[in-house]
């Protein structure tokens, strides 16, 4: 089943609290849209006002453009999957997987041939009689998921499912979520605080703050075009440098900078640069070059984390691990930031 | 809600109006006479009362002591170890919950006697302890339950002794615990009638005591104004406490 | 509790070790087992024997079940055991379903205003002793429920008020139990209404559960484990209460522990070893429907099934 969904400037306020202010976007059917946002900005009160357990203050839900706002969470067919699981306790793992088909009064037959099938597509056939206490975190997480797709969802919720895993079960979760994804076709919306999960599992990404949507696009967007010096730093982008922007250059302490020319905001800007897209060795007839001193070189695993000082700012850049050149503390580089790179924002 | 609230208050509105009348006969609904006549009887420096409240505080107190006293380390092996035979431990604990104050009181009776117990301060304070302490260790081993051992020994790394470890980490985090167990210990002592009847031999004279004998006789204006002194202290220990018994949800989680 | 640094240094499976000796387990439950255990058990024990017509005291030296014969053939104890089972029993079921009823209630309020919470606990430290007096001055035939009713006219004497205390229906002391115990498993029952259970039952809503649904097999369950021994105690306390039943029941039949009262303090040493008898069978009685009702909560639990 693949549902199209769209929020239309959803409000929620408790009191003078407002966790959710003017929030629209569109869900397209059969993707996975992540919600990402830090905690407290507002996801999972949204994901609350989707599935129908939290009535919105204000704005509107669409299931193929028709509003379901006045329809209870039971009919909307949009279950939940929480990170802490939620099994419940006095059920064995295949009635908890049967509970929204026992709810929906489906005869026991049919019943059980539909839980077989989804403990089957998580890998659990054989944990069926067993009680929620004698699973791992992992197990559980793969129930809840059983438990939420048997009810055949128009939209899949899923709030942090990743959370409270280990490295090793959050990839193989991602993996079961992608495979279940592609394999039935499901609309799915995401909430997760953490950007990998984010990029790694969906198509489209939504970032929330302050109950606000701040920016929406796929994943690269937000690395390579961020809509504001929040989103940069939420991304990790490390530089931002100041300076006045006059059509495609920028002033900047670091001399003229130019810029992508479709980058917004002009007059007072922040320059942006991914680390890794800082050139270290500039040669000759490179734009936007300048002389930096390395001032911290570490060593990360796959790449080394660069510090240098120029123009008395601090830039981040990366090298190769087998750098041959091997740059150290107190060498002067000449840097280069190629402008295809480079990203103006409106100073905040 | 409000409704809920007037429900519980309502009981004791005719003890707190009859405590200030006189003659407060069937019908009348509002007293024919005001008077403080039974406030200024119950509250002589020269009658019972004073006398039964010290019985009540000294008792409940000293039992509260003692029971927060075996309380905190069972509560701490019931919270946190898992062992073999310990379901059968927790049964012992809390049997004493169960089994009427009667039987308890008929069981001791003689012995009591016997140890010259009987008729004394601490035989009451004892068998208070009954009832008392395993309330006690049932909401401190809900507390240790969430209680992490692990801050002792990060306190122990940074340098601190047994005695230190106690005052500044243990205490500080069973606190709200200790005090919600301490209060239903000492409710449990302060409501006790039974049980100081049958050891205290009518010599252990505590509010309750007294208070059963003046209801049967008849003054209702006294009756009042005595249940009045006895109800007001737990009231004013619920006010200090309260904030603690909410949150502790009284401690009991299932077991 | 000095002991803490030799534990934290041990290795991690520890917390199912198997040997009680190790970490000092027995030397700290010892007060707690000290101060009930002998005491307790000495009670039931000494109870037990005496029953049987051990009785040195009063001369009696011979072990037999006399005692247990004769209060078996007294109608006054049948009748007695069918009072306080019918008290305690009522007692129990009106408190927990109105307790958790309450609690399903005032869930929304109960976390926001906590002056309100503080109201609600009211009852909760008043001693039955005054529980009972007040139920005797609100529910009596003069009581201030009477003259109410006499004020708009609908009674003209106190004879014409239904019998709600000294009954032999033990309205009055079923009520008195009610009004303290109903706002305790309520409180109980709030503690578990929290966040965590508001995210099942939406967890459960969102799967297709109606609010009747979601009440029958989701809040319930959550709440039981809580609950059910909370419900215990009360049938247990209100089967073994004697100031209630002292001060708001009929003289005939009494209730249980004021039968048993009445019988140790008889005046008639002979009658001792009844009065132990009836204590044993008192404790008997209220673990037996301690453990059943446990067992058959937790089997109703566990077949919750199809």
């Amino acid at each position: 089943m693949t549902t199209r969904v769209d929020l239309v400037g959803l409000t929620k306020h408790f009191g003078s609290v407002h966790p959710v202010e003017d929030f629209s976007l569109a869900i397209q059917p059969g993707r996975v849209t992540a919600l990402l946002g830090p905690s407290g900005s507002g996801k999972t009160t949204l994901l609350k006002m989707i599935a129908g357990v939290l009535r919105p203050t204000s704005g509107d839900i669409l299931f193929d453009g028709e509003s379901v706002v006045d329809l209870p969470a039971p009919e909307r067919d949009a279950p939940m999957v929480f990170h802490n699981a939620l099994l419940f306790p006095q059920l064995t793992v295949e009635d908890n997987v049967g509970f929204g088909l026992r709810m929906r009064k489906t005869p026991p037959a049919e019943r059980s041939g539909r839980v077989a099938e989804m403990l089957e597509l998580v890998g659990l056939h054989d944990l069926r009689t067993r009680r929620p206490e004698q699973l791992s975190g992992g197990q559980q997480q793969r129930v809840a998921l059983a438990r939420a797709l048997v009810v055949s969802p128009r939209l899949l919720l899923l709030d942090e499912p990743l959370a409270n895993l280990d490295p090793d079960l959050r990839n193989e979760m991602r993996e079961l979520l992608l495979s279940v994804q592609r394999s039935l076709g499901l609309t799915m919306l995401l909430v997760t605080h953490d950007q990998e999960d984010a990029i790694v599992v969906a198509d489209h990404v939504a970032l929330i703050r302050d109950g606000s949507l701040v920016q929406e696009g796929v994943a690269r967007d937000f690395f390579e075009r961020p809509a504001s010096a929040w989103v940069a730093m939420f991304f990790g982008a490390g530089n931002l440098i100041p300076g006045e922007r006059t059509n495609n250059e920028v002033v900047t302490p670091l001399g003229r900078l130019r810029v992508i020319a479709e980058s917004p905001a002009s007059g007072p800007v922040l320059v942006t640069i991914r680390p890794e897209a800082v050139v270290l060795d500039a040669v000759e007839g490179q734009a936007n070059t300048f002389e930096g001193t390395v001032i911290a070189a570490e060593f990360r695993g796959n790449h080394i984390r660069m510090q240098l000082t120029a123009g008395g700012l601090n830039l981040e850049a990366t090298a190769p691990v087998d750098d041959a050149k091997g740059h150290a503390v107190g060498d002067t580089v000449r840097v280069a930031l190629p402008p295809d790179k480079l990203w103006s924002l409106p100073a905040e | 809600m409000a409704l809920i609230v007037a429900t519980i208050l309502l009981p004791l509105v005719p003890l707190v109006i009859q405590s200030f009348t006189r003659g407060y006969v069937f019908p009348q609904l509002v007293p024919a006479e005001w008077s403080t006549r039974a406030w200024s009887i119950v509250l002589a420096t020269d009658g019972g009362t004073w006398k039964a409240l010290g019985w009540s505080v000294a008792v409940a107190a000293t039992v509260t002591a003692l029971a927060l006293l075996v309380a905190v380390p069972a509560g701490r092996v019931l919270g946190l170890r898992t062992f073999r035979g310990r379901r059968v431990l927790e049964f012992l604990v809390l049997t004493p919950l169960l089994v009427p104050a009667v039987a308890v009181g008929i069981g001791l009776d003689i012995t009591f006697i016997r140890l010259g117990l009987s008729g004394t301060f601490w035989g009451v304070v004892l068998v208070h302890l009954i009832p008392a302490a395993p309330y006690a260790v049932l909401i401190l081993a809900g507390v240790f339950a969430n209680y992490n051992e692990d801050l002792e020994v990060q306190a122990r790394t940074l340098g601190a002794g047994p005695l230190n470890v106690l005052r500044h980490v243990t205490m500080p985090a069973i606190m709200p615990g200790l005090i919600v167990a301490g209060f239903f210990a000492f409710i449990v002592s302060w409501s006790q009638y039974v049980l100081t009847l049958q050891i205290g031999g009518g010599k252990v004279l505590t509010l309750p005591v007294l208070l059963v004998s003046t209801a049967s006789g008849g003054d209702v204006a006294i009756t009042g104004a005595l249940t009045i002194v006895y109800a007001l202290p737990v009231l004013a220990l619920l006010v200090v406490t309260s904030h603690h018994v909410v949150r502790a949800g009284l401690g009991v989680t299932g077991t | 509790m000095s002991s803490s640094g030799n534990r934290g240094l041990r290795a991690e499976p520890e917390r199912s070790a198997p040997l009680l000796i190790r970490d000092y387990t027995w030397l700290k439950l010892m007060p707690a087992l000290v101060v009930i255990v002998p005491l307790f058990a000495a009670a039931f024990v000494l109870a037990v024997i005496q029953s049987l017509g051990y009785f040195p005291l009063i001369g009696l030296r011979s072990f037999n079940v006399d005692a247990y014969r004769s209060l078996f053939g007294n109608d006054e104890f049948w009748l007695s055991l069918l009072l306080s089972t019918r008290i305690a029993f009522m007692a129990a079921l009106l408190s927990t379903v109105l307790g958790i009823a309450m609690a399903l209630g005032i869930r929304g309020i109960w976390h926001a205003s906590r002056r309100s919470a503080f109201l609600f606990q009211f009852s909760l430290p008043i001693p039955h002793v005054i529980g009972a007096l007040a139920m005797v001055h609100l529910l009596g035939q003069s009581g201030l429920i009477a003259r109410l009713g006499h004020s708009i006219g609908v009674i003209d004497a106190p004879s014409e008020f239904p019998a709600l205390v000294y009954d032999p229906f033990a309205l009055g002391i079923v009520a008195e139990f009610v009004w303290k115990d109903a706002p305790f498993v309520a409180i109980v029952a709030l503690g578990v209404l929290g966040t965590v259970a508001e995210n099942y039952e939406s967890v459960a809503a969102s799967l297709g559960a109606s609010s009747w649904q979601r009440l029958r097999h989701v809040t319930l369950p959550l709440l039981v484990p809580a609950v059910a021994p909370i419900s215990v105690i009360v049938f247990a306390f209100a089967f073994g209460s004697f100031e209630v039943p002292l001060l708001l029941g009929e003289s005939f039949p009494s209730a249980l522990p004021v039968l048993a009262y009445r019988l140790h303090t008889n005046v008639d040493l002979a009658l001792r070893p009844e009065a132990m008898a009836l204590a044993v069978v008192m404790s008997l009685v209220v673990m037996a429907a301690a453990v059943t009702y446990l067992t058959l909560v937790r089997r109703v639990l566990r077949g919750e099934q199809t």
